[in-house]
């Protein structure tokens, strides 16, 4: 076996433990800032996931996007927001029980389909897709939806302004 | 040179008009009245294209737009539905500081996203014109800013609907996973070969698909949103709302699923879902509306159990399930609006939709009680009303499907009807016979008249002329039903 796939076969598993510990953090930590910090963690394990998958620029996409602006931007939201640290309570025991017994069959039963399921694999052995292709494609197969996007970024774009802004009547 | 820009003609020229206004914005007019008729004559305008496209089958960027006898049906109605609205904006806005330019450019938007919808075959397309759908939504139901009832229903409308587009896109993963492709040129031919027990990711994938679409056509159990933002949000969007996601959502329903997974291997799964939606749709659609006091909720729960009767025409899987579901778009657009726009005049000055609102409409108001009776018939579904030939068309359909459950479903479908009657004619009950407390003629402005003819003269025209619903089965059988 190549060298470069035993790596990245072993470097998967200590990534995705760094992801899954992170996320379960997100949802239980009580700090809400802390909550965000490993919020940070677990995109950063999934962006070297994507380096393991050789799409690096979806890596850098994931850093840029996810990491340098998406949590800073919730990390400012907590620091300006007052009694952040409010503890809220989160349903009677009856009801945490019941909701996580449910939310425990969905996930056996998601792990038992994606266990068994024929995935459809894309051509073995690629070395991913450069930077080249994606704006070959984003300009070609993928006009459409990408100049959709632009008129969905305007739209939010305006009525963002619109809401944030201050009548001056 | 221009020949190639005729599949995408409406597309473009919506959101031409859509940044045309956000220009006259900028250019400093100010008066909303001029937006309107700007963007009224523009949308007229774009209705002659469709001589152009009219009998066309197109394909366009790599398979992931199509425009199909089916699209331009879609688009036409979505037209005239934003047409409408910007009627009865007119009036409503007048008196609405914080509403400008930006409100109409937000419908166009609203628009583009409908028609990009109808038209994607390939998923991602789909997701982002689903999302340019729902996002400008979003915003139009907090419009209000001052109004406390709005920014919530706004709020809850976003995050419940950014949940909702999750589901969806995990949806999406799945059945790409599956598959290998998003394209639905390639769905059609994977789902021919498909095992589903040797792909059960595949089953997943469908389930969040229809989670996805169920709720943005707020059927049941996926509707718990649609009472509370019609209530918070401004009566023309929620006008809006209550229709236009709605016609697009069983558009892609038919595309996606009728159209892309008739497979054998994987329709009885996609069967089996949409009757269960339909079923649950409709019992709690009518039971719920009964005891409303509020006519916005009331609608929002009337429209439930009126997408539990298309989705039961659409799980028979046949032409004529899709051309009656298509025939009852127009019908539920029209007349949904027409009811929409008579709450908005007689509750205009005081902001509130409580059904007393509407005592003694007929003395105050004989058109407008009049025109209440139309539509809120129309939707129970008595005879001479297009309503009715509406839902015989879907019962048709599903009837003759031929299955023992379809059977059933049917009649429990008519039952569900009779149980409708009692609050359409408890509300006409109200607007007949109950003493005004307000002795004052409710103003009728010529938009909003014009508007609310068009939207009487569809219900009693549709109603009364048969040979147009079998004009509809005729467009569908001449798609030949494929992609």
């Amino acid at each position: 076996m190549d060298i470069s796939v035993i790596i990245s076969k072993l470097a998967f598993y200590p990534i995705a433990a760094v992801i899954l510990i992170a996320a379960i953090l997100v949802v239980s930590l009580r700090n809400v800032f802390y909550a965000a910090l490993s919020l940070i963690l677990c995109f950063l394990g999934v962006a070297s996931l994507y380096l393991l998958l050789h799409a690096e620029f979806l890596a850098g996409a994931q850093v840029l996007i996810y990491i340098g602006a998406i949590s800073v931007l919730i990390i400012f939201a907590i620091m300006f927001t007052k009694d952040i640290s409010h503890q809220y309570s989160s349903g009677t025991l009856l009801y945490r029980v019941s909701v996580g017994f449910v939310l425990f069959l969905l996930f056996l039963v998601m792990t038992a389909a994606y266990l068994l399921n024929a995935w459809t694999h894309a051509a073995a052995g690629g070395t991913g897709v450069s930077i080249t292709d994606i704006g070959k494609m984003m300009l070609s197969t993928y006009l459409l939806p990408f100049e959709a996007l632009s008129v969905l970024l305007l739209a939010a774009l305006i009525g963002a302004l619109f809401l944030a802004r201050k009548e001056e009547r | 040179m221009l020949e190639k820009f005729i599949p995408i003609s409406f597309e473009l020229s919506v959101s031409v008009l859509a940044f045309l206004l956000l220009l006259l914005d900028i250019f400093g007019v100010r008066s909303k009245r001029v937006f309107a008729a700007v963007g009224i004559i523009g949308l007229i305008l774009t209705l002659p294209l469709t001589n152009h496209m009219w009998g066309m089958h197109a394909t366009l960027f790599g398979g992931a737009y199509v425009l199909d006898g089916m699209a331009v049906f879609f688009k036409v109605l979505f037209i005239f539905i934003t047409l409408l609205i910007f009627l009865f904006s007119l009036d409503f806005l007048e008196k609405k500081f914080e509403f400008r330019g930006e409100y109409y450019s937000m419908l166009l938007f609203v628009c583009l996203g409908l028609m990009l919808a109808v038209s994607s075959a390939d998923l991602l397309t789909l997701f982002i014109s689903i999302e340019l759908i729902s996002l400008p939504l979003y915003l139009l139901a907090a419009f209000e800013k001052k109004n406390k009832a709005s920014s919530e229903a706004g709020l809850k409308y976003f995050l419940l609907g950014a949940f909702a587009s999750a589901i969806f896109l995990y949806g999406i993963s799945m059945v790409y996973g599956t598959v290998g492709s998003t394209k639905f040129v390639d769905i059609i031919t994977a789902a021919g070969k498909m095992n589903l027990y040797a792909s059960p990711v595949m089953l997943l994938g469908i389930i969040g698909l229809l989670t996805g679409l169920g709720f943005k056509i707020s059927a049941s159990p996926f509707h718990m949103w649609s009472p509370d933002v019609f209530e918070g949000a401004p009566t023309p969007v929620a006008a809006f709302i209550s229709v236009a996601p709605k016609a697009a959502g069983i558009a892609i329903i038919i595309r996606l699923f009728l159209l892309s997974m008739a497979a054998p291997q994987v329709q009885p799964v996609w069967v089996l879902i949409l009757l269960l939606l339909s079923a649950m749709s409709m019992t709690i659609g009518n039971l719920t509306a009964i005891p409303q006091k509020d006519f916005k909720r009331m609608l929002a729960y009337s429209g439930i159990a009126q997408i539990g009767y298309v989705l039961l025409a659409l799980a028979a899987a046949t032409t004529l399930g899709i051309a009656s579901a298509m025939f009852y778009m127009i019908l539920y657009a029209f007349t949904n609006l027409g009811a929409f726009g008579v709450l908005m005049l007689v509750t205009r000055m005081n902001g509130s939709s409580s059904i007393s609102e509407f005592a003694g409409l007929s003395k105050r108001a004989p058109a407008l009680a009049l025109m209440l009776l139309l539509s809120l018939l129309s939707l129970a579904g008595i005879p001479p009303l297009a309503g009715f030939v509406g839902k015989f068309y879907l019962f048709l359909a599903a009837f003759q499907h031929g299955g023992l459950l379809f059977k059933i479903m049917v009649l429990y479908a008519i039952l569900n009807s009779v149980v409708s009657l009692y609050y359409y004619l408890g509300v006409l009950k109200v607007a007949y016979f109950d003493p005004p407390a307000d002795e004052g003629t409710v103003r009728v402005p010529t938009s909003s008249g014009l508007a609310l003819f068009l939207c009487g003269m569809t219900i009693v025209v549709l109603g009364i002329l048969p040979p147009l619903s079998t004009w509809v089965v005729n467009i569908t059988q001449s798609m030949g039903l494929s992609l």
